[in-house]
């Protein structure tokens, strides 16, 4: 009886599994083939007529390899950022008591409420104001505090145990040394989920690279997929394979990430 | 004490950290022209095996283009210019960037993609004067924000100073980008509303291409190709609402008031006024609700009726000449055609009008960038590049001389169905060229859900469609108009 069970719960987990899968399988699938066959009607997953043009293609059209740079140290300064602010904020919401920390809090709350597209613009005029376009401080200046982390971070560190810290005290240790040696450590987790969550965003980021750059030195893989796309249309082969070379680095780090992640989310959600 | 001691360690190291940062950041400007060198050769090894092995042999010069943009800078003085070309637009353009850079040693062009029309156009508006480039290539669309701008430069006054002789402009396209007599900015590409047609399925189901000159004609011939069964679907049309313009500069009537925005600011749509717009859609409904034909929904986008086409399903396509054009390589099981799009009916009296993109010259007060970068739009005016531009994209040239260019005329050679969309636009009026006002983006979001909506939804007629349309753009007008008075 519970094998059935367990059977059939394996079997569920299998096809959502494979509903999930499916478009990037699909998208590999194509990547590798030309216009004609992509567009062939009952679609195709394999011909015979497959190759690696279409990668070979991407690689010589566009410096793929500087947007991979550029993306990556672009993702990598936020996600290092946002984890010191992130941590150094949301340990002063837990431990201090300070006047005004409540609404503070509401603020930084707040922030995540206003829609980013909102103060895009502004954000744009004051990189061009500081003459900060087509650099990395440009790229990452708006993103290296965020509302969002720091909340994460705070409901976690709302778990340490109180005694942990009065304990901690006693025995004369420092805020600072608090936050690296125990806080910071026992909310690997959750630190880790944040990054992760940073990661993602920093990397599909479009609008913002695009408005803070011009050179193409200086550009990300998202753009570099853009520039693939034609105007009207687009060689659905070429735009795959530019695609599937610039998911790669974020499924990797997911893959080794996943645990983490999970257990971060779950972490915040049940004790927030 | 020890404990302090590993503390500032920490504290230090801290800084370190924190100090790399910072650094990696403002090294960002400076430190990249290496990769950016090697980004270029890989471009440029790129664009010289494309214009090997394509049409643009004739135009010459690309290898000492790559050459050259090695040893670029110095003391030449910088024009950049944004557009929103990608595809074979970006190579063709970077490629005339190249050889332009390669033919004269005072001004070196730096091309820079700011992606689609829509998000080149906020980045464009969003953008503080001093940053903006010194050339800005857009679609036609952004025409009306950009002529009330204090951004731009119109190239009339350049043609004008030095007496430049552009008499060879196609006349509709220079009407399209005139406004009180000034022209406003060099054409560089046009495309025209046409309708593409597998070549075998009509000629199997023993249609004459030529007898197609309204849309009954077209329906009539879609369900002769469809009765012989030479396709699953008749005809359609891409729906990203440039094709209901299209329709209602034909109609003869105008979109907009104030001329179509040409005489004025526009204030309100005036497209039913005279019902113009209440016959095109009921057209459209009464031919494309048959069961043989292929109508856009709201599911069914244009992607979709593209693939029905390229794969063969369906016969005959109205959309732009161009975008069709580009895409002929991924045809298999037939060979493409084009011939002028189809008229309403006997009693339009209008004419379609041209479509494409152009340069404009921005004003950022420096004397010497604006001279060359009109240098590089007189470069670009040669007939050959224009043809060489056309021939390579699938745009229709804008010039007499580019469309008999060598180039141009080797690439007619081999598709002589052009021929038949150059004589579309020369047909046009210039009277009828389209509206010119600053809400383009949203107008075409506006008519394409509504096209889409009228055949999926028996309770919405066109009618229903036609009243939505009026509302919707109405609103944005006033919205338009309250944010840039004047």
């Amino acid at each position: 009886m519970r094998k059935r069970k367990e059977a059939i719960f394996f079997f569920l987990k299998l096809l959502l599994g494979g509903l999930v899968i499916f478009p990037l399988f699909y998208g590999v699938c194509l990547s590798f083939m030309g216009m004609a066959d992509i567009f062939k009607m009952p679609p195709v997953f394999f011909t015979d007529r497959m190759s690696w043009k279409n990668y070979q293609a991407v690689f010589g059209r566009v410096p793929i390899f500087t947007y991979f740079k550029n993306t990556l140290l672009v993702s990598g300064i936020q996600v290092a950022a946002q984890i010191i602010t992130s941590s150094l904020a949301a340990y002063a919401f837990t431990f201090f008591e300070f006047k005004g920390k409540k609404p503070l809090f509401v603020l930084v709350l707040a922030s995540m409420m206003i829609p980013y597209e909102s103060n895009l613009i502004s954000n744009y005029l004051t990189i061009c104001g500081l003459k900060l376009t087509d650099t990395y401080l440009g790229l990452t200046l708006p993103f290296l505090a965020n509302g969002m982390s720091i909340f994460i971070l705070r409901q976690f560190y709302m778990t340490i145990p109180r005694e942990l810290k009065e304990a901690s005290v006693i025995d004369g240790c420092s805020h600072m040394n608090f936050l690296v040696r125990i806080a910071f450590p026992i909310s690997k987790s959750a630190t880790a989920s944040l990054g992760l969550y940073a990661f993602v965003n920093a990397y599909n980021q479009y609008f913002w690279p695009l408005l803070v750059t011009n050179k193409d030195a200086m550009r990300t893989i998202q753009i570099g997929t853009g520039i693939l796309k034609d105007s009207e249309g687009a060689d659905y082969g070429l735009v795959l394979a530019a695609a599937m070379t610039a998911v790669l680095p974020a499924i990797i780090i997911f893959i080794f990430g996943q645990k983490s992640l999970v257990k971060g989310m779950v972490a915040g959600a049940v004790k927030g | 004490m020890k404990k302090k001691s590993k503390w500032f360690q920490k504290a230090v190291s801290a800084v370190c950290v924190l100090s790399m940062m910072a650094s990696l950041a403002a090294c960002g400007s400076s430190g990249n022209s290496a990769e950016e060198n090697s980004a270029k050769d890989a471009k440029q090894e790129e664009a010289e095996a494309v214009q090997e092995t394509n049409v643009s042999e004739e135009t010459g010069g690309g290898e000492e283009a790559a050459a050259d943009q090695e040893t670029s800078g110095g003391d030449k003085v910088e024009i950049t210019v944004w557009h929103m070309l990608s595809g074979v637009g970006e190579e063709a353009f970077t490629q005339i960037v190249n050889d332009f850079n390669a033919s004269q040693d005072k001004y070196h062009v730096v091309s820079e993609f700011q992606g689609s029309w829509y998000d080149s156009f906020a980045k464009f508006k969003a953008t503080p004067k001093e940053s903006l480039p010194d050339i800005y290539q857009i679609v036609v669309e952004c025409m009306g924000y950009l002529k009330d701008s204090d951004y731009v430069i119109p190239i009339q006054d350049y043609i004008d100073s030095e007496g430049f002789d552009v008499s060879g402009m196609q006349e509709n396209i220079r009407s399209l980008y005139t406004i009180d007599d000034t022209l406003y900015c060099m054409p560089l590409s046009v495309t025209m509303l046409s309708v593409s047609y597998n070549k075998e399925a009509l000629e199997n189901a023993g249609v004459d291409v030529n007898s197609i000159k309204t849309i009954a004609d077209l329906d009539a011939a879609a369900k002769k190709v469809v009765d012989a069964g030479e396709a699953k679907y008749g005809w359609s049309i891409l729906s990203d609402g440039w094709q209901v313009e299209e329709y209602m500069c034909l109609s003869g009537d105008p979109t907009f008031d104030n001329n179509n925005g040409r005489s004025g600011q526009v204030t309100r749509c005036v497209m039913n006024d005279n019902g113009a717009a209440d016959t095109i859609f009921n057209t459209f409904y009464e031919y494309l609700s048959k069961d043989y034909n292929y109508p856009p929904t709201t599911t069914i986008a244009s992607s979709d009726i593209t693939t029905a086409f390229l794969t063969g399903d369906l016969a005959m396509l109205v959309g732009s000449s161009q975008w069709i054009l580009k895409q002929e390589s991924s045809i298999e099981n037939f060979t493409l055609g084009q011939i002028a799009a189809p008229i309403t009916n006997e009693e339009v009296t209008g004419s379609f009008s041209p479509g494409g993109n152009g340069v404009w010259m921005i004003d950022k007060g420096d004397e010497e960038k604006q001279r060359g970068a009109w240098e590089f739009i007189k470069y670009l005016w040669q007939d050959e590049v224009m043809g060489y531009y056309a021939a390579y994209t699938g745009y229709t040239p804008v010039s007499t001389g580019a469309y008999n260019s060598q180039v141009y005329t080797e690439f007619r050679e081999k598709k002589p169905f052009v021929e038949a969309i150059w004589k579309e636009l020369e047909e046009c009026r210039p009277e009828y060229v389209g509206a010119v006002f600053g809400s383009y983006y949203d107008f075409r979001n506006i008519v394409m859900d509504a096209f889409g909506q009228m055949f999926g939804d028996e309770n919405f007629g066109p009618e229903d469609a036609v009243e939505r349309i009026i509302t919707q753009i109405d609103e944005t007008i006033e919205l338009y108009n309250e944010a840039n008075p004047g």
